[in-house]
C-alpha cells in the first residue's frame, strides 16, 4: 500500500506580531497563464436584509462618483471599487415559499429551486469559478458565516444541484483548521492534531482501498455512489497535498477574541466580522484557497448592540424594522445599519488592498463582490441589488467609478466573472434569464 | 433511478387510479398556464418515475414488478444520517467520544433525510467527515488508556480493531479490511506510538464505506431474483429503523448465533426496542416529523407584530407538545393512527396551559385533555400549524398539501416559476377563503389549486400561529367548511372543521395504507417510486386489519418479507 504523508508548512513570527514566511514553500505550477506572477482570486461578501434602495446608490459623474451616506465607508478605497447599478435577479421573483428563501438561494446560484426541500437547482457562482480555477491550494473555497454557520432559508452556496455547501461558523475552529499546521516553531514537536493531519494521506489512501472490492453485490445506482464517493476522496487527497503559493505576506494571524466569546451571539458580529476579514485575508495571502465567501448569516432578529441608534427600537425585530422602511419619516436607525456592512467591506478591502501579493497587492488580482439577496427590502424586491464590485482582477476590471447596467440579470454579471477567470462560459444559472456577459 | 419503478404504484391499497382521476385534472390546468413546462416532471417529481409513470397499467415485463413473487422489495444502499452518525459515534465509544459538528447535515429528499440519492458526498461532504472522523480520533489519542482496555501491545491493537470494526461495519470484518486496518495501525504506531496508532485507525474507521453506508448483500438467492438478508443485516435494519443508532451487544450476539432472521425473532428484538422510549423516543420523532414535513418554527419565522405571543418561550413549548402528543399516543392503551388524528388528550406545560386556556401544572408537563371540537389529533397541534402557514396568515394551500401528499398519499406536481409572476391580485384585507375563491379562477390555477385549497380551507379555525379564532382577518365569523376533493366515498366530500376530517381520514382504509406506506418509505429511505405496491402491500393490508394500531404495524413491517429480503436489481 502507497501512503503519502503530508508535512506541517513552516512559518515564522516577526518581531512586530506580524508574521513572515520562511523561504520553504516553492511555487506549484504556474499561477495563471500570461499571469504577473500571482494568482486571481474570487471573494464574495453578503450582507442581509438589502439596503436603502432609494438612497444607496452613488451619483455624479461614473469616473468622479459622489458616494452616499450608506457607501461612504468606502471613501478611502473608491479608487478600488465599482458600485453597480440596476442589475436584477429575477430567479428571485420565481416561484418560492416566501421572499426570502427564493432571494436566498438564488442570490448566487441565479437557478431555479423546485425541489421539495427548496434547495436550488444549480451551482452557486463561487463554486463554479473555484471548480473552473481548479488551483493547486489545499482548500477548493472557504466560506465563512459571520454571526454562526446556521443560514435558515439562507442556504446561497450550492455545490450542485440539491447539493448546498455549509458554512462554517466558528473563527476559531477555522483558525485550527486553516492555520493549526501552520507551524511558527519547527523545533517544537507538534500536536497530537498535526500528527492526524500530516497522516491524512495514509488514512485516505487505507479508505480508498476498503471501497475496493468491499461490496461483492450492489445495483448500478449503489456502484455509481461509491464511486462517486472514491473520487471525491481521490481529489480531496490531492487537494489536501497542495501546498498553494505563498505570498511573502503570509503568515498565522493573531486571533483575539474576549473572553466571553460566542460566535452564535448576535450581539457580538462586529468581533466576528473582523475575525472573518482577517483569517480570509490570511488565507488568500497564504494561497490556502482562492474562492471565498462572506456571508452574514443573521438576517431577522440582530439588534447591532455596538451601533447607538437603538435597533429595533419600536419595533419587535430588526425584520419587522426593515419592512416598514417606507413608512419611516426618520431612518437613520437603518441607514446605519447599512452603513456598518460597508464599513465592514471597506476594513476588507484595505485589509486586502494593503497586503502585497506578487508585484502588487492582493486586491490588484481579485475579483471581490458585494452584494445582498434583495434590493428593496420592505418588498422583498430582487430587483436592483446593491452590488459594490472591487478589485483590479488582473487588470481586466478598471475601478474608481460606479456603472449602471440598465437591468442586466445576475446571471449575465455572473457570466462576465467567469470571463474574467478565464473561462469561455456563455450562460449562467436559468438560461431563461441569460442572454450571455455584459460589459461592465 | 434504478430504471424498475416503472409502473409500480407508490401508493399501495388506494390503487393508481384515484391518483389518475386526480392528476389528470391537475396536469391539464397545469399544461395551461403561462409558460409551464407542460411535462409535469418537474419539482417534487424530479426523477420520479411514479409522477411520470402514474397511471401506468403496471404491465411493463419487468421480472422485479412481482417482487419476485414474494414480496420482496427493493432496498438501495443508504448513507448514515448526521443523527445516526452521532448517535453511532457516542455508542461506539461509551459516550467518551463526542461526534462534533462537521459531519455533514442531512438533506431531506421525498420526507426522509436517509435517502442516498440526496446525500451525495460531495468534495465538502468529504472533507467535512474527514475533519469528523479525525475530531473523533483525537479524542481517543487524548483517553486512549480509558478507551482501549489492555495493555498497549500489538494484540490488544489487534483486539481493539477486531471489536471497534465488528461494531462499526456492523459484522465481523473480513480478513482483508482487518489487514488494512493493522497495516495502518502499524506503521503510525512505528512512528508515533500506540495512542497514534489507535486514533488512526478510528479516523479511517469513521471514513470507511463499510461504516457510513448502510447496504445489504444479502445471504444466498432463495429464489431467482431475491436475496435474504444476513442476520447482522437485519440487526442494523431494526437497530437504525428503531433506535437510530448502531446494534447494541444483544442485537449482535443474536446475529452472531443466527437467531435473527425469522419474523417471531425479529418481532421480539423490536419490541425490546420499542420497550426503550429513551432511544426509541427520538426515532420515531425523527420518522413523524419529516413525515409531516415539520422541521420547527422559530419565532422570527411569525410576523412579530401580528403574533406578539409567538415568542421563542412559545416556539419551543409548541415543538414540545407536539411530540409529547405523539408520544402520548404511542404510550396510550390504544396507540392507533384514529388516536394520532382525533385524540384530544395531550400534554401542557405552563406555557401550552396558558395557551390552550386550562389549568397550569405546578411544574414540568402534565396530560391534559382539550375540548374535542378544537384541538383533536395530529391535525390541530398549533407547532404543526404554524409550521403549515406563512408568516402572516394561515395557508390552505400549505395545509391542503400536507392532507393530499402526506395522508393521501397523492402528488402534487411543483408549481410553475412563474406562478408567483401571474398570482392574482387580491383585495385588501380579503380573507383566505375570498382569496382562495379568486385562486381557483383566476387562469388554470384551479387545476392543481383544486386539490390542496377546498382541503386547507377546512383549518381555518387555527391563524398563523396555531392559535384558535372564532373571527377571520375582516371580521366576518370563521366558515371552516373544507372538502376532500376525491371521487369516492366514504373519503370524499365536504366536511366541517378539523374535528370532522380527522374523523373522515381515520376512517378511510387510504390514509391507513398511506401511513403504512410513509413508515415503509422512511425505514429504507425509498422514493415514492421505490416503493414497490407488491412489496408494501402485505404490511398495508395488516395494518388496516389491526385497525391502524401504530405498534402492530412496526411489529408487521420488521416481520414482513419486505423487511427480511430483497429483490436483485438489473446489473448486480
Amino acid at each position: 500500500m502507497r501512503h503519502r504523508s503530508f508535512g506541517r508548512r513552516h512559518f515564522l513570527r516577526g518581531a512586530s506580531g506580524i508574521a513572515v514566511a520562511l523561504p520553504l514553500l516553492e511555487s506549484v505550477g504556474p499561477a495563471r497563464a500570461g499571469g504577473a506572477g500571482a494568482p486571481l482570486r474570487y471573494l464574495q461578501f453578503m450582507h442581509v436584509q438589502g439596503t436603502l434602495w432609494d438612497e444607496w446608490a452613488p451619483s455624479g459623474p461614473t469616473g468622479d462618483m459622489v458616494l452616499s451616506e450608506i457607501l461612504s465607508p468606502l471613501e478611502p478605497v473608491r479608487e478600488h471599487i465599482v458600485p453597480v447599478l440596476s442589475c436584477d435577479n429575477p430567479s428571485g421573483g420565481d416561484y418560492g415559499v416566501n421572499g426570502h428563501v427564493n432571494s436566498g438561494r438564488t442570490v448566487f446560484t441565479c437557478a431555479r429551486n423546485s425541489g421539495n426541500n427548496n434547495l436550488a437547482d444549480g451551482p452557486s457562482i463561487d463554486q463554479v469559478i473555484a471548480e473552473r480555477l481548479d488551483a493547486p491550494t489545499p482548500y477548493r473555497s472557504l466560506q465563512f458565516g459571520v454571526g454562526g454557520e446556521g443560514v435558515g432559508e439562507y442556504q446561497a452556496l450550492m455545490a450542485g444541484p440539491q447539493d448546498p455547501v455549509p458554512l462554517d461558523g466558528d473563527p476559531r475552529a477555522i483558525f485550527d483548521q486553516l492555520f493549526a499546521d501552520l507551524d511558527e516553531d519547527p523545533a517544537q514537536a507538534p500536536t497530537a492534531l498535526q500528527r492526524l493531519r500530516a497522516r491524512r494521506g495514509s488514512v485516505l489512501d487505507s479508505v480508498l482501498d476498503q471501497f475496493n472490492g468491499t461490496v461483492a453485490r450492489a445495483s448500478a445506482a449503489d456502484r455509481q455512489t461509491l464511486q462517486r464517493h472514491a473520487d471525491k476522496i481521490r481529489e480531496l487527497e490531492i487537494q489536501l497535498g497542495n501546498e498553494g503559493q505563498a505570498g511573502q505576506a503570509c503568515g498565522v494571524p493573531e486571533l483575539s477574541l474576549p473572553g466571553d466569546y460566542n460566535h452564535n451571539d448576535q450581539g457580538q458580529d462586529d468581533v466576528s466580522s473582523r475575525a472573518f476579514i482577517d483569517l480570509m485575508v490570511m488565507a488568500m495571502a497564504c494561497d490556502l484557497s482562492r474562492v471565498g465567501t462572506l456571508q452574514y448569516t443573521n438576517y431577522h432578529g440582530p439588534d447591532y448592540p455596538w451601533l447607538p441608534v437603538g435597533v429595533p427600537g419600536g419595533y419587535p425585530e430588526w425584520h419587522s424594522m426593515v419592512h416598514d422602511i417606507p413608512n419611516m419619516g426618520d431612518r437613520s436607525a437603518p441607514r446605519a445599519v447599512y452603513r456598518w456592512y460597508m464599513e465592514e467591506y471597506a476594513y476588507l478591502l484595505e485589509q486586502l488592498a494593503t497586503t502585497p501579493d506578487g508585484d502588487g497587492s492582493l486586491l490588484d488580482n481579485m475579483l471581490v463582490m458585494s452584494i445582498s439577496e434583495l434590493g428593496n427590502p420592505a418588498s422583498h424586491s430582487t430587483n436592483g441589488l446593491p452590488i459594490v464590485l472591487a478589485g483590479g482582477v488582473g487588470g481586466q476590471l478598471s475601478t474608481g467609478r460606479y456603472v449602471d447596467l440598465g437591468g442586466a440579470r445576475t446571471g449575465e454579471l455572473y457570466t462576465t466573472f467567469l470571463n474574467w477567470f478565464g473561462a469561455d462560459d456563455t450562460n449562467f444559472g436559468n438560461p431563461a434569464y441569460c442572454d450571455g456577459p455584459v460589459t461592465v | 433511478m434504478l430504471g424498475i419503478g416503472r409502473g409500480n404504484s407508490a401508493w399501495g391499497a388506494a390503487g393508481p387510479w384515484v391518483l389518475t382521476l386526480l392528476m389528470a385534472g391537475c396536469y391539464a390546468g397545469r399544461d395551461g398556464m403561462p409558460g409551464a413546462a407542460g411535462d409535469g416532471d418537474d419539482g417534487d417529481e424530479a426523477g420520479d418515475e411514479a409522477g411520470d409513470e402514474a397511471g401506468d397499467d403496471g404491465d411493463s415485463g419487468d421480472p422485479t414488478v412481482d417482487c419476485a413473487g414474494v414480496g420482496a422489495g427493493l432496498a438501495p444502499m443508504r448513507r448514515l444520517t448526521r443523527a445516526q452518525y452521532d448517535n453511532t459515534v457516542r455508542d461506539l465509544f461509551d459516550g467518551l467520544v463526542e461526534p462534533g459538528s462537521s459531519f455533514p447535515q442531512s438533506v431531506i429528499h421525498e420526507e426522509y433525510s436517509n435517502n442516498p440519492a440526496a446525500n451525495i458526498v460531495s468534495l465538502s461532504a468529504a472533507e467535512d467527515i474527514l475533519i469528523a472522523a479525525e475530531h473523533a480520533g483525537l479524542q481517543v489519542i487524548e483517553q486512549v488508556g480509558t478507551i482501549v482496555a489492555c495493555e498497549p501491545g500489538p494484540t490488544c491493537a489487534e483486539g481493539f480493531i477486531d471489536d471497534l470494526g465488528r461494531r462499526a461495519f456492523r459484522r465481523p470484518l473480513h480478513a482483508h479490511e482487518r489487514e488494512a486496518l493493522l497495516d495502518l495501525y502499524t506503521q503510525v504506531e512505528s512512528e508515533d506510538g500506540f495512542a497514534d496508532g489507535i486514533g488512526t485507525v478510528v479516523s479511517a474507521v469513521l471514513q470507511a464505506p463499510q461504516f457510513l453506508y448502510l447496504f445489504e448483500e444479502g445471504t444466498e438467492e432463495i429464489s431467482p431474483g431475491v436475496v435474504a438478508l444476513s442476520d447482522f443485516e437485519l440487526a442494523t435494519r431494526l437497530s437504525y429503523l428503531l433506535w437510530d443508532t448502531t446494534p447494541d451487544d444483544e442485537l449482535m450476539q443474536l446475529a452472531e448465533a443466527g437467531l435473527l432472521h425469522e419474523p417471531e425473532q425479529l418481532r421480539e428484538q423490536a419490541q425490546r426496542l420499542l420497550d426503550d422510549p429513551s432511544r426509541s423516543g427520538p426515532a420515531l420523532d425523527r420518522f413523524f416529523r419529516e413525515w409531516i414535513h415539520f422541521d420547527g418554527v422559530p419565532a422570527f419565522d411569525k410576523d412579530q407584530a401580528l403574533f406578539p405571543a409567538y415568542d421563542e418561550a412559545f416556539a419551543s413549548a409548541a415543538d414540545q407538545e407536539l411530540s409529547r402528543f405523539i408520544d402520548g399516543v404511542l404510550a396510550s392503551d390504544e396507540p392507533t393512527l384514529r388516536n394520532l388524528l382525533t385524540s384530544p388528550v395531550t400534554q401542557v406545560d405552563a406555557t401550552m396551559a396558558e395557551f390552550f386556556g386550562v389549568a397550569a401544572p405546578a411544574s414540568g408537563w402534565t396530560e391534559v385533555s382539550l375540548p374535542a371540537e378544537r384541538r383533536p389529533g395530529l391535525l390541530s397541534r398549533p407547532a404543526l400549524l404554524a409550521e403549515h402557514s406563512t408568516r402572516t396568515s394561515s395557508a390552505p394551500i400549505f395545509r391542503g398539501r400536507l392532507v393530499r401528499t402526506q395522508l393521501l398519499c397523492d402528488a402534487i406536481p411543483a408549481p410553475p416559476d412563474d406562478a408567483m409572476a401571474n398570482a392574482p391580485q387580491y383585495p385588501e384585507g380579503a380573507t383566505e377563503r375570498q382569496r382562495s375563491e379568486i385562486l381557483m379562477e383566476h387562469l388554470n390555477c384551479g387545476g392543481c389549486h383544486g386539490l390542496m385549497n377546498p382541503l386547507g380551507l377546512g383549518f381555518e379555525h387555527y391563524d398563523a400561529s396555531g392559535a384558535w379564532r372564532e373571527l377571520d382577518v375582516d371580521g366576518s365569523p370563521i366558515d371552516d367548511r373544507g372538502e376532500i376533493t376525491v371521487s369516492q366515498a366514504p373519503l370524499g366530500g365536504e366536511f366541517a372543521g378539523v374535528p370532522e376530517l380527522g374523523e373522515r381520514l381515520a376512517d378511510s382504509e387510504v390514509v391507513t395504507a398511506c401511513f403504512a406506506n410513509q413508515f415503509y418509505r422512511h425505514s429504507l429511505g425509498l422514493e415514492r417510486s421505490q416503493a414497490l405496491a407488491c412489496a408494501v402491500e402485505p404490511v398495508e393490508q395488516a395494518f388496516i386489519e389491526s385497525g391502524g394500531d401504530v405498534p402492530a404495524l412496526i411489529m408487521e413491517l420488521v416481520a414482513s418479507n419486505a423487511f427480511r429480503m430483497r429483490v436483485i436489481t438489473e446489473g448486480e
